[in-house]
């Protein structure tokens, strides 16, 4: 194949883009040879569909995770609703679930331009070897996403050497950069992909087709694809079959119907103290011992503070709400509640329909050991002191003796072993 | 002012000359280059970079040097030494295996249990993995067969 020169530029950009020299053609060995990468599945076709469905995947990991981000640490401008009860249990079902489906995707899309990896010369100008370098930027955060994610999941954290939570979102942004530099590189070529109308791939006849060959109905191969060999739509169809097999069988940590046939999922909804998963335990939070003392207050701190004994608070109106508990690492299980309605709690605190306030934990250190109770969550009729949980007293690694629940709201902020409420 | 010869264009994967750029590149670089921007300053105070850096390098390693290589060289085996009526079943079957290997290996590593939440990754992963790639190892095998069964019919005299 004859490369076409491009035309002259002046000024730095021609700098950037003048021909560097070509190493020794002695060295284009192995891998680097013209005629090493035959595999006719390897189009910019193939490489632009299966690029627009990692895009995809990575386009909603990105917006829920931003999303779960905000709401956990909400800025000014953002408001996050009470209502629909089960948004953020779609959002964060979908973070994960998208996330796991992009693995086959991705993998494909790296097989299918593996050979660009071996391109000769490896640098024809100073600006081809920046945009070579930039795609080390892409793979290895869109790879280091994916990978901290599944660590996360499986609660294996010993080989991350850093704070999960925070290096997984910054690292999201600039894997959603990389991914839209790279695509603006790729536009044109992109477009003919898409179009259909790229070039056959340039292959020679394989050798070792046409001993068996097999009947036509389900594969039509393109030229040089070996004998009864997937053809292009059939790797991409597997490709996407298999995304889709990895996204049912993540699903089934947040869809009940689907937890049978869980794979990949970390969590049975169904499976814990009272039928309910847990996430943190007492003992790890260090409240075996505090959770059950019968001193236990419950301290209200605003206009007209209270302390409340676990029995003035089981003597006041209870509500019983079905709620979900919807954790950040995507799992989600409905449970029926009952205790203290949040809204007659502030009342009795003396406090307004806007104020904001946090809800404190027995526990003494951690990152969740308090979270913040605003408008409209705090007023939502849902919103509850929870004193039981599915009829029964709240098992200790519930947050015996009194949990938040409230409605569409991240698990770790239903703060448990509930010890103060606090005028903000 | 710099004038002369530019680089020449590479090749596509097709082997064809690569287009010329888009004009409207821009419009995806810059929010593109924003957002790298934006995540590399958020970055830099919370991770020491070094760590962050060696992950993603041993990320790219573990791809591009033992993963895809594994990829090409069972590929290059399967259209050579596979008859041709079990190339597209053995192929499917793979795909599969190699995604649910890879996708469930910190799983069935079982390094995240703790026991006091017992119900966190507390399914037996390794059985799981193995069912689902028993099933579809029996498909394979199924539609392996009538390959083959209507390739042999293909062959007789009429």
């Amino acid at each position: 194949m004859v490369r076409k020169p491009a035309q002259p530029v002046a000024g730095p950009a021609g700098l950037l883009n003048r021909p560097l020299p070509e190493p020794p053609e002695g060295l284009r060995k192995g891998p680097l040879r013209e005629e090493a990468w035959r595999s006719p599945l390897r189009s910019e076709r193939t490489a632009a569909l299966l690029g627009m469905w990692v895009g995809i995947a990575f386009a909603v990991c990105f917006v829920t995770g931003l999303t779960s981000h905000l709401i956990q640490n909400p800025p000014g401008w953002f408001g996050w609703p009470s209502r629909p009860v089960n948004l953020y249990r779609f959002t964060q079902g979908l973070h994960v679930t998208s996330g796991f489906a992009a693995i086959p995707l991705l993998l494909a899309k790296l097989w299918t331009v593996y050979p660009k990896l071996f391109e000769w010369p490896p640098a024809r100008s100073v600006l081809h070897a920046i945009g070579r370098l930039s795609l080390l930027v892409l793979v290895g955060a869109a790879i280091f996403q994916l990978v901290t994610g599944v660590l996360n999941l499986a609660r294996w954290y010993t080989p991350m050497p850093f704070f999960f939570t925070t290096t997984h979102y910054w690292t999201a942004w600039i894997a959603i950069g990389a991914i839209l530099v790279h695509v603006g590189s790729k536009l044109a070529i992109i477009r003919v992909g898409l179009s259909g109308s790229a070039a056959e791939p340039v292959t020679e006849p394989d050798e070792g087709a046409g001993q068996h060959e097999a009947p036509a109905a389900d594969v039509k191969p393109p030229a040089g694809v070996p004998a009864g060999a997937l053809s292009r739509r059939g790797f991409l169809t597997t490709v996407a079959a298999t995304s889709g097999v990895v996204a049912l069988t993540t699903a089934g940590q947040t869809v009940p119907f689907l937890s049978a046939i869980t794979v990949f999922g970390q969590r049975d909804p169904d499976l814990g103290p009272q039928g309910l998963p847990v996430n943190k335990s007492a003992e790890s939070a260090g409240v075996l011992e505090t959770a059950v003392d019968p001193t236990y207050r419950l301290q209200l701190f605003g206009p007209r503070p209270q302390q409340l004994s676990l029995a003035v608070l089981l003597s006041l109106p209870q509500q019983t709400v079905t709620l979900p508990i919807t954790c950040v690492e995507g799992w989600s299980a409905t449970a029926e509640w009952s205790g203290v309605r949040m809204a007659d709690l502030l009342d009795m605190m003396g406090l307004s329909e806007d104020a904001e306030v946090t809800v404190e934990s027995l526990q003494e250190s951690g990152l969740y050991r308090q979270a913040v109770l605003s408008p409209p969550h705090s007023r939502d009729p849902l919103t509850l002191l929870a004193l039981r949980l599915n009829g029964e007293d709240l098992h200790i690694d519930h947050g015996y003796p009194a949990r938040l629940i409230a409605p569409n709201r991240p698990g770790v902020l239903q703060t448990k072993w509930v010890s103060a409420v606090r005028e903000l | 002012m710099t004038t002369g010869r530019t680089a020449a264009t590479g090749l596509t994967l097709s082997g064809a000359p690569e287009p010329a750029p888009s004009p409207y590149r821009w419009a995806w670089y810059l929010p593109g280059l924003v957002a790298v921007g934006w995540g590399v300053y958020g970055l830099l105070p919370s991770v020491q970079p070094l760590q962050w850096g060696l992950f993603v390098v041993l990320g790219i390693a573990a791809h591009d040097l033992l993963l895809a290589p594994i990829a090409v060289g069972v590929g290059w085996l399967l259209s050579r030494i596979v008859p041709a009526v079990l190339r597209a079943p053995l192929q499917v079957g793979l795909i599969g295996t190699g995604v649910a290997f890879v996708a469930s290996l910190a799983y069935v590593l079982g390094r995240g249990t703790s026991e006091d939440v017992p119900s966190a990754v507390p399914f037996n992963y390794a059985g799981r993995v193995g069912m689902a790639l028993a099933l579809l190892w029996v498909a394979m095998a199924g539609w392996a067969g009538f390959r083959w069964a209507a390739g042999a019919n293909a062959d007789q005299p009429e």
